[in-house]
């Protein structure tokens, strides 16, 4: 059987469930709004149980995993609990989940998906992007404000998070820190001490480029935006048009590297191509891939239910 | 130019929050029974990974 960890409404976990289906393969998918209310581990007799939404399995019934994002939610206790014991349930909860990883492991399933990694320092990345060949825009930590003087400021420059963005809400509306152009007049009015900032030189795009890479294989869309935004999330869809795109043997050799290296499984990676150069931006462990497998025509969809 | 928001200590970082106006309305997943009321999972149509 195959499980499936997911979040809820993952259009293309939806996607691999229906190939699944027509496949006639048994899967579970296991949502965060699912949840784990059972567990029973007998080391003795090798019986390692546990209940999804009451429905019991066995860990052993699962020869393969895909990873899609999410995790193992278990269903707590009810009632209030003091918030040093809350702290202390949750590491126990933990234990049992990462005992869950390592049994899936040590039993041969077929693990896809980055079960084990889902997060990298975009620092680290950007070190190991560069080291490996690949084109970096100029790149620079800075928690000073003076030493923007260190740095041409004849360029332009952008500004985004180190880690991931973080979701405001205020009155029903969601507001995000997009990556933004740095306006160097208005900085004078911040702060001498920022925090450490991430500043990348920006680069004139031909155009942006989506690839997602799984198991070795990459596939890519060129993203053309009709918008001075810079961040494309930030631009409505019919401002952009997609188109697949073959990238050069060379890249794709120096991608597949960086993921070995970065023990990432699958991924999406965000390039910009300006004239002859690609530059790296990031990589993202948990990127969403519907965009490229459906404006690329690739259904990358029915490659993952197969390999499951 | 989207709406920015004005937050306390903003002055000792580069970073601005705008409106996201690709969230048309805000879903909330149905989960609130298993995490805190201070965390909120919402999607975006415009396949987000999951925020929280």
């Amino acid at each position: 059987m195959i499980l499936i960890i997911s979040s809820e409404n993952d259009t293309m976990t939806d996607a691999i469930c229906s190939w699944l289906s027509f496949l006639k393969k048994s899967f579970v998918r296991l949502n965060e709004n699912q949840i784990v209310n059972k567990v029973y581990f007998d080391f003795e007799q090798g019986v390692f149980n546990f209940s999804i939404n009451n429905n019991d399995y066995q860990l052993s019934d699962f020869k393969s995993i895909f990873y899609r994002n999410g995790s193992i939610i278990f269903d707590k206790y009810k009632g209030e609990v003091d918030a040093n014991l809350d702290f202390f349930y949750n590491t126990e909860f933990k234990a049992v989940t990462d005992f869950i990883s390592y049994y899936f492991k040590a039993n041969g399933c077929k693990i896809y998906g980055n079960f084990y990694k889902r997060e990298v320092n975009k620092l680290e990345v950007l070190f190991l992007a560069k080291s490996l060949g690949l084109k970096i825009p100029d790149t620079y930590v800075i928690s000073y404000l003076e030493d923007f003087a260190k740095i041409n400021i004849s360029n332009k420059y952008i500004t985004k998070s180190l880690s991931e963005m973080q979701p405001i809400f205020v009155d029903n509306q969601l507001y995000l820190n997009y990556t933004c152009e740095l306006d160097l007049e208005q900085i004078k009015f911040k702060n001498q001490n920022l925090i450490p900032t991430l500043v990348q030189k920006k680069i004139d795009r031909n155009f942006e480029i989506r690839l997602f890479f799984f198991n070795k294989n990459i596939w890519a869309i060129a993203t053309f935006e009709f918008s001075d935004d810079i961040d494309v999330r930030n631009i409505i869809e019919n401002n952009k048009k997609y188109h697949p795109y073959e990238l050069p043997h060379e890249i794709k050799t120096k991608i597949n590297k960086m993921a070995k290296l970065l023990n990432l499984n699958c991924g999406t990676v965000d390039l910009i191509k300006s004239d002859e150069n690609f530059y790296f931006l990031e990589v993202n462990p948990l990127g969403q891939f519907h965009q490229v497998s459906y404006y690329g025509n690739y259904n990358i969809e029915k490659y993952i239910a197969d390999l499951l | 130019m989207k709406k920015k928001i004005q937050l306390k200590g903003i002055e000792v970082s580069l970073q601005e929050w705008k409106e996201c106006g690709n969230v048309k309305a805000v879903k909330y997943s149905s989960n609130s029974n298993i995490k805190s009321d201070k965390t909120k999972i919402f999607r975006s149509p415009k396949y987000y990974s999951l925020l929280y």
